[in-house]
């Protein structure tokens, strides 16, 4: 197989990752272009790429999610090849096929690769053909509720309803008993419906003591796969990753090899080519099911690089031009531990609902063993057009313990002011006895964030000071503006030392 | 006697020339440098930095990394009543304001109706997630302001609370 060298990638997504590809981009010497919608002209990763072109519009739809534009932009900068990034259209198979058939290299599995693992009920069946575990539940779609009910006694409540093309805790829904089973499948076919514009539902079985473990994969197109180990996913709220970690304490030294070999498994049925992962649910009882693999760059991605010191954009693109990975599995080791915090504009006090605003102060941590994926600086807005993540933080440290207190600190020194943030919810859970005993599961939030036992009005009396020095300082100032208005006829005078100069 | 409102707690101080009294004891502090959204100052043996913003009637502070809403009221504030008349942290219970732009998919509650602390009052769908809002206490429904479909404005009114 000839290999062909990329030499100008267009990134089709925005923000952190975008940022992200880009730097390793110009690493490699390969030019970058970036496709950004109308409300994203100043963000630093527009100004980032070598050539930037305009999405005309706002709305992700018209955008970055516009297969049209993208590859008409590509075609417009001689692109050789895109990088999806996440999200967007990072998992949707025609826009692979027709970036391929522009000519054009996709950074990713192949089309077919794509369609077949992002429909959840196709994917279990390929991935259980090949003997990997995989929740007990439907294999097809269910259409009406008496078959649902059937099938949902049959397995045993809880269960979970799940949507067909569903990610990221978009329809779904938890079902403890028969009669929420009605409700609950409406509005995860609506809610899927509307997200996604497939409303296919499926039924499985609710683990108990659930953790989510993650297996970061490499294919390439000589049929060489390796896994670069887990990722522990399982701090989740509103059934989204919000903290991160590796390795995953859950793990023994031979679970770890079992189920990196299903992952490898998982993989190799359908074809894998590029970096993906595939994820998986841990039951408290050891025992553990293939839940899906996400056909792209994910998220959380850094503490892989950091605990492996692989760049995994670098090696997207080596498996893109056709190089063969030169590792074998014995010889991929990992050093320490990482854990990655994501920061998002969201009220931790208030159900975690997205915040939107301009940030003021903006402070990233330093020093070592920290890394900051971030796409804003101060004065960008966080938009309601967009996903409401400001960053990711992820800190590298040669023991679990150091890695906490490290982060602990990180967190602490991370000044954003403009918006609500997601750092007191993770300095929270880096300080909690469960994360620190690494006995949590993904009811982590739900056990543990009380949020009407706080009391986040007390305030120490230090707090207190710094709070009456600033109004001392305010008051100051408004004694000043109202208290000495310029008198009318009053001669002006630009400094007092040039009165004094020239009036002698 | 000025005095700042924050954490739900109102401490009264006092003010000579540029000196600051809490409780009869006099607060230290240097004022080392000023700008637009931060104070550097000396207090006691540290050197702190303090970052806030004005925002509406109130200041930001950003305390242990949290922000916290401040308002200041002056001599003239408080003849003024305003401390009486509660401000807006009392407003806030009877007025349940949209958190974020978004489209109102599902009104769960009717004017008359009551409701208990934490219950379910409207689905508001914003960036692809449909988030639930609810009640923070107890209360009687006096008016729903929106209709399913609507989109709504960040802050805008979109139920009373009585």
């Amino acid at each position: 197989m000839t290999t062909r060298k990329i030499q100008k990638v267009l990134v089709a997504n925005r923000g952190e990752i975008a940022l992200r590809i880009m730097r390793t981009l110009k690493e490699m010497h390969i030019r970058s272009v970036a496709a950004y919608s109308e409300v994203d002209i100043s963000m630093p990763f527009v100004r980032y790429a070598d050539e930037a072109y305009s999405l005309t519009g706002k709305e992700a739809r018209e955008t970055y999610l516009d297969i049209g534009k993208i590859i008409s932009a590509a075609k417009k900068s001689g692109a050789d090849a895109i990088h999806p990034g996440y999200g967007f259209l990072s998992e949707n198979s025609q826009f692979a096929r027709e970036t391929e058939r522009a000519g054009i290299i996709f950074i990713g599995p192949g089309a077919e690769t794509i369609r077949l693992m992002g429909d959840k009920t196709e994917a279990r069946k390929i991935v259980a053909g090949y003997g990997i575990p995989v929740v007990p539940g439907t294999a097809e779609a269910v259409t009406d509720l008496k078959e649902a009910a059937d099938i949902a006694g049959q397995i045993g409540y809880p269960v979970l309803v799940k949507a067909a093309a569903g990610g990221g805790g978009k329809g779904m829904r938890l079902v403890t008993e028969e009669s929420e089973l009605e409700s609950s499948l409406r509005g995860a076919q609506s809610e899927a419906a509307s997200a996604f514009g497939d409303g296919r539902i499926f039924i499985e079985k609710y683990i108990l003591g659930p953790r989510h473990i993650e297996f970061q994969i490499l294919a390439d197109l000589h049929g060489n796969v390796v896994h670069l180990f887990e990722r522990e996913c399982s701090i989740q709220r509103r059934h989204q990753k919000v903290v991160e970690e590796t390795p995953s304490l859950a793990l023994s030294p031979a679970l770890r090899q079992v189920m990196g070999r299903s992952a490898v498994g998982a993989a190799r049925a359908c074809g894998y080519v590029n970096a993906g992962t595939v994820e998986f649910i841990l039951g408290d009882d050891g025992n553990y099911y293939f839940l899906e693999m996400n056909t792209r760059l994910q998220v959380e991605h850094p503490i892989t690089e950091l605990t492996t010191g692989l760049d995994i954009v670098r090696e997207q693109i080596r498996i893109a031009e056709g190089e063969a990975i030169s590792m074998s599995q014995e010889s991929i080791t990992r050093r320490g531990h990482a854990i990655e915090c994501r920061i998002y504009a969201e009220d931790v006090y208030g159900n975690f609902l997205p915040d939107t605003g301009t940030l003021k102060t903006l402070r990233e941590p330093a020093g070592n063993g920290i890394r900051v994926d971030s796409g804003v600086e101060a004065g960008s807005d966080i938009s309601v057009y967009y996903d409401p993540m400001i960053a990711k933080l992820s800190v590298w440290d040669n023991t679990r313990e150091n890695a906490i207190e490290k982060m602990i600190r990180a967190l602490d020194d991370y000044v954003i002011t403009g918006v609500k943030t997601t750092i007191p919810f993770c300095t929270f859970v880096m300080k909690s006895a469960p994360f620190r005993s690494g006995k949590y599961s993904t009811h982590f939030v739900q056990e543990n964030w009380k949020v009407d036992d706080m009391d986040p009005s007390s305030l120490s009396q230090e707090a207190l000071d710094r709070a009456l020095v600033v109004a001392a300082t305010q008051l100051l100032d408004r004694d000043r503006s109202s208290f000495q208005p310029r008198k009318e006829g009053e001669k002006r005078s630009h400094s007092g030392w040039m009165d004094g100069r020239f009036e002698r | 006697m000025p005095a700042i409102t924050i954490g739900g707690k109102t401490v009264s101080f006092k003010i000579e020339g540029r000196k600051i009294f809490v409780d009869g004891r006099e607060l230290k502090y240097e004022v080392i440098r000023r700008e637009k959204d931060r104070l550097l100052v000396k207090m006691g043996d540290s050197v702190e930095e303090i970052i806030y913003s004005e925002s509406g009637e109130g200041v930001e502070l950003l305390l242990s990394n949290e922000a916290r809403r401040m308002e200041v009221l002056s001599d003239r504030d408080i003849l003024l009543g305003r401390l009486e008349s509660g401000g807006p942290a009392r407003h806030a219970h009877s007025e349940i304001k949209a958190p974020m732009p978004g489209l109102v998919v599902k009104i769960m509650v009717t004017g008359g109706e009551k409701v208990k602390k934490g219950a379910k009052l409207i689905i508001l769908e914003a960036m692809k997630m449909e988030n639930e809002i609810r009640t923070a206490s107890d209360s009687e429904v006096a008016e729903v302001l929106v209709h399913e479909g609507e989109i709504v404005e960040k802050d805008q009114t979109i139920i009373k609370l009585r």
